[in-house]
């Protein structure tokens, strides 16, 4: 991808985004013409933008957009819900076209038939005829998929190309190329755009034959406009759609494609004179037919031919019995209906089945369209595909049944309507197959051996593209994350401030300094001069100072050996003091390397206007969102993987926490309820809360269900708090959809959302009060590229434990640790902290060692809401760390959280309490 | 010279572009009726067309480009 194109994609992004936002602005203040004038703007500078590029649809879509809004903004059309829903519409499809420029894929015929459609849709918000603006939108989207009842008579329009030029078609199609006639109805703006229509059509891939005509009867010479377009253009070309249609894709709306069945042009043409003589012809040359004679016959019409002059009716006719001759399997019906014609002059009418013309005096059928047939046969192929595409849906939804009921019928229908009633019942019995199995798989396979034809020709559309959403990726299992940052699936590139070390700064107490620069040099502080640089530089730079880190804690080791291997103090202490130094340095670069992964919770709150605006929408209630602190910023691995737990908790907060508002109004609550997503900083941690004034969670109600599911016993049930049992939501297996309908359903999915926030070092905290509404509290790390560990001695191996698990460490007397029920224990300032021995957790079978005063080293860590003492050999200090997940085998050892490289080259495994205890 | 008006015909030959339907409906609105000879033209600008078609201009000569002369012919009758 070059860079320009990449640049148009960020900025593309940036502004559909943009765009929402305004549009959901505009929402609430309809009638400001500042936010109007913007959003103009936006979608102005985005059209011109794509015209930059090869983008047809996007254009063609934005450009329906920017005249939308011009007209709004002139008045001419008042802005409504309706127009919103269009533009949001427009906008998604917009972004689904990015997606795929993004991932390289061509534009498929099924999107350029959505972006035909969604540009029709906002074009007839401008037009007051918006009726008939969505006739067209039916009918130009009928055209792409093939469907369309062609609003002109074929065969006459077939009658206008010279014979030659048919002949040539018809032998074309005869070795199997497929042949189309394209209408082009070109805008009568086109000359003012720089089009040439007639080089356009003249140029269609395939091209026979182009022929114009004048719309409307020519005004007298003074009044006519030269450069206002009256002309239409029909084209017989011998090419595939998909190339007609990339040949027309700048303008699929002004062109009608239909297929055209080789035997329509079969129309002879010419003087008519002669009449009955002929009879003795037709009669000899019915019999040679009906005796497979075709060489006799080729003579008969050969001498005939030589007979004629050339002008005649006859002759055309004859003409075309030599040409359907040359064919490898003569077709004898349409020989026999073109000989029967001879007697009447009257052209056959090729639609109607061959068996009627048996009864040679009467070939012509009532007229009729002659691609009347084809059209069914069109029809009955996109009801097939449909079904086709019906049935190989996923089988695991809740509606198979419903969707396999609603395509037997179609497709019963179509077999009856087709003559083939015979096949209904076991296509029932099929059926019957199919619910009772839960698979749509039989009817699919029935589907492709019953309508074979179908598909062959079925085209399967490309699926849209689905809309990556970069914070799925973040959410993996906490090995994940860590310093080594994976590279996100979009190159979704961070703003970056230039930041300019303070380098000057004083070493001395890292950790007030590092709080200030936090503090003071924020993304959104710094000077607007920013830029915009692709993540996987900054991980790559991330990385590198890890590297560093690393590098640089081998200098103490170095200087140790200096003094006690080689004996130099001197060198020791110099070497020392180039630590300090370069310590200094990293701390600075790391620091700020973490400032251009900062980003603001904006990043995640923008969606929400939309989401929240959705769903209340869909459900019937009033909700007006707030956002707060959207400034507040955090590394961009914790904001992404904020998005789908804050996704999941504001979706149940609709769903089920909002009442009705008329329940609202009952109670005395306003109708409209509010739910609002604060983020603010608190120390070096994000504090993200959602509130919401709805019903609550009913907290005797959750004591039940957990305990009719066995979840809590009888005392506890009893025991437990009010506020404790809101936290039961939080065990697995607690959402289940009987929940959800007996209770206001907060326990959807909650603990999924718990784990998520768990796995980036996050915490979670519920709390609500019934009939006045909930609230949840997520407290997350700002940055969680550098680990603070402590590293412990056991068993002569050294392990590092996070630091925001630890207490305290104690030591505890040998006699002060109590047995109780097998299980050690030992009382901490009046409170019972039961022991582990690390060792026995690690499989290890050395018992704990005791210092000279005989007392256990024990590290106090926090699990959960509980204290556990874990007893070590010795402690150690504590260190910064880049943790590396494990990767490969090892990455199934869940008592790991990752392993670091530590100064002097050894390896530091890193326990993870939560999973190991 | 794509264009070359004599007295009672106009003379198309090689392109003609949009540009020139202007200056052609003006030489048509003076005259009639017109013969044209479109013998060296290969392609001619649609704006053009539709002024000869509004004139009722007849065609001398047709081209020998088929793509167009297929074109015309499918509006223009051949003149005397």
């Amino acid at each position: 991808m070059n860079e320009l194109l990449a640049q148009f994609l960020s900025e593309a992004r940036d502004a559909l985004e943009g765009i929402g936002g305004k549009l959901m602005e505009l929402e609430r203040a309809p009638d400001d013409e500042e936010l109007m004038t913007q959003l103009f703007r936006v979608v102005h500078t985005l059209k011109g933008n794509s015209g930059l590029f090869d983008f047809p649809e996007m254009s063609r879509v934005l450009h329906a957009g920017e005249d939308l809004m011009d007209a709004v903004r002139h008045g001419e059309v008042r802005y409504s819900q309706t127009l919103a829903d269009r533009l949001l519409d427009a906008m998604d499809f917009v972004g689904l076209l990015c997606d795929g420029i993004e991932a390289d894929k061509p534009v498929s015929a099924d999107m350029a038939a959505e972006a035909v459609r969604q540009a029709k849709a906002l074009r007839a918000l401008i037009s007051p005829d918006a009726e008939t603006s969505a006739q067209a939108v039916s009918e130009a989207g009928a055209v792409q998929s093939g469907s369309v009842a062609p609003t002109f008579p074929l065969a006459e329009q077939l009658a206008r190309v010279p014979e030659v030029v048919r002949m040539q078609a018809w032998a074309q199609a005869r070795d199997g190329a497929p042949l189309l006639w394209v209408r082009y109805v070109p805008s009568e703006e086109c000359f003012y755009q720089g089009d040439d229509p007639l080089h356009q059509a003249n140029q269609t891939p395939g091209w026979l034959w182009t022929g114009m005509s004048a719309r409307a009867a020519w005004p007298a010479l003074a009044e006519l406009d030269a450069y206002r377009c009256m002309l239409d253009f029909d084209v017989l070309v011998a090419a595939d759609r998909g190339e007609v249609e990339a040949h027309y894709r700048y303008v699929p709306d002004q062109v009608h494609i239909v297929e055209v069945p080789a035997l329509c042009l079969l129309i002879p043409q010419g003087d008519s004179n002669g009449g009955p003589v002929y009879e003795d012809f037709v009669e000899d040359a019915l019999a040679l037919i009906d005796h497979q004679d075709l060489t006799g016959f080729k003579r008969a019409v050969d001498t005939m031919i030589q007979l004629s002059s050339s002008s005649l009716w006859l002759s055309s006719a004859l003409r075309w019995m030599q040409l359907l001759l040359t064919a490898a399997q003569p077709d004898t019906a349409a020989l026999r209906r073109l000989v029967s014609a001879v007697n009447t002059f009257e052209n056959p009418d090729w639609t109607e089945p061959a068996a009627a013309s048996v009864a040679p005096a009467k070939p012509a059928a009532p007229a009729q369209s002659p691609i009347h047939n084809n059209v069914h046969a069109m029809a009955l192929k996109n009801v097939i595909d449909v079904q086709r595409e019906v049935l190989a849906l996923p089988d695991d939804a809740a509606w198979l049944p419903g969707r396999i009921k609603a395509a037997v019928a179609s497709l019963s229908g179509c077999l009856k309507a087709f003559g083939r009633q015979s096949e209904v019942p076991a296509l029932e019995a099929l059926a019957a197959t199919a619910l009772a199995t839960q698979t749509a798989a039989p009817l699919a396979a029935w589907l492709d051996q019953a309508f074979p034809e179908e598909a062959a020709v079925a085209d399967v559309p490309a699926a849209p593209v689905a809309p990556v959403a970069v914070a799925t990726a973040t959410v993996a299992p906490a090995v994940k994350v860590s310093a080594t940052v994976p590279a996100a699936p979009a190159p979704a590139p961070v703003v970056a401030a230039v930041v300019a070390p303070a380098m000057e700064s004083e070493p001395a107490e890292p950790e007030l300094q590092e709080a200030d620069v936090r503090v003071g040099r924020r993304p959104e502080e710094a000077s607007p001069k920013s830029l915009k640089v692709d993540q996987v530089k900054i991980d790559r730079l991330m990385n590198l100072i890890g590297e560093m880190v690393v590098a640089k804690n081998a200098m103490p080791y170095l200087a140790n050996r200096a003094e006690t291997v080689f004996g130099v103090r001197e060198l020791a202490r110099e070497i020392k003091g180039q630590y300090a130094t370069i310590n200094r340095i990293s701390e600075e670069m790391q620091d700020a390397i973490m400032q251009i992964r900062m980003m603001p919770v904006s990043f995640v709150f923008q969606r929400f206007p939309r989401l929240v605006r959705d769903i209340s929408r869909r459900l019937g209630k009033q909700v007006n969102l707030e956002l707060e602190g959207q400034e507040t910023a955090a590394d961009k691995n914790i904001i992404e993987s904020l998005g789908d737990p804050l996704v999941h908790i504001v979706r149940n907060s609709l769903d089920h926490g909002f009442e009705m508002p008329e329940v609202r109004t009952a109670a005395g609550k306003p109708a409209a309820g509010t739910l609002r997503i604060a983020a603010r900083q608190e120390a070096d941690r994000v504090v993200i809360e959602i509130t919401d004034d709805g019903k609550g969670i009913d907290a005797q109600a959750i004591k039940l269900k957990a305990y009719q599911k066995g979840l809590i016993d009888e005392a506890t049930m009893d025991r437990i708090s009010d506020q404790e049992a809101v936290n039961l939501v939080f065990i697995p297996g607690f959402s289940t959809s009987e929940v959800i309908s007996d209770l206001s359903g907060r326990g959807v999915g909650m603990d999924v959302v718990r784990t998520a926030i768990e796995q980036v070092h996050g915490n979670i905290v519920l709390e609500s009060t019934k009939g006045q509404g909930t609230r949840i509290r997520l407290s997350l790390p700002l940055s969680m590229a550098v680990t603070n560990v402590m590293t412990v001695e056991s068993n002569q191996q050294m392990f590092g434990i996070p630091m925001d698990a630890v207490v305290e460490t104690v030591r505890v007397p040998r006699a002060s640790v109590r047995t109780i029920k097998q299980r050690k224990a030992t009382l901490l300032r009046g409170r019972v902290v039961p022991l582990r021995d690390l060792n026995a957790v690690l499989g290890l079978a050395a018992p704990p060692v005791t210092n000279d005063s005989d007392e256990y080293a024990v590290l106090v860590v926090r699990v959960g809401d509980e204290s556990l003492g874990l007893v070590v050999d010795d402690f150690h200090e504590t260190a910064d760390i880049i943790l590396k997940p494990l990767s490969g085998v090892l990455s199934g050892l869940r008592a790991y959280s990752g392993s670091a490289l530590m100064g002097d080259g050894s390896v530091l495994m890193v326990l993870n309490t939560k999973e190991m205890l | 010279m794509t264009i070359e008006y004599r007295d009672t015909e106009v003379v198309f030959a090689e392109i003609v572009g949009v540009e020139d339907a202007e200056v052609l409906l003006a030489w048509l609105q003076e005259r009639s009726p017109v013969q044209a000879d479109f013998s060296a033209c290969t392609h001619m600008h649609p704006a053009n067309i539709q002024v000869l078609m509004a004139a009722g201009v007849q065609v001398a000569v047709w081209p020998v480009a088929a793509p167009l002369e297929c074109a015309l012919r499918s509006v223009f009758s051949a003149g005397s």
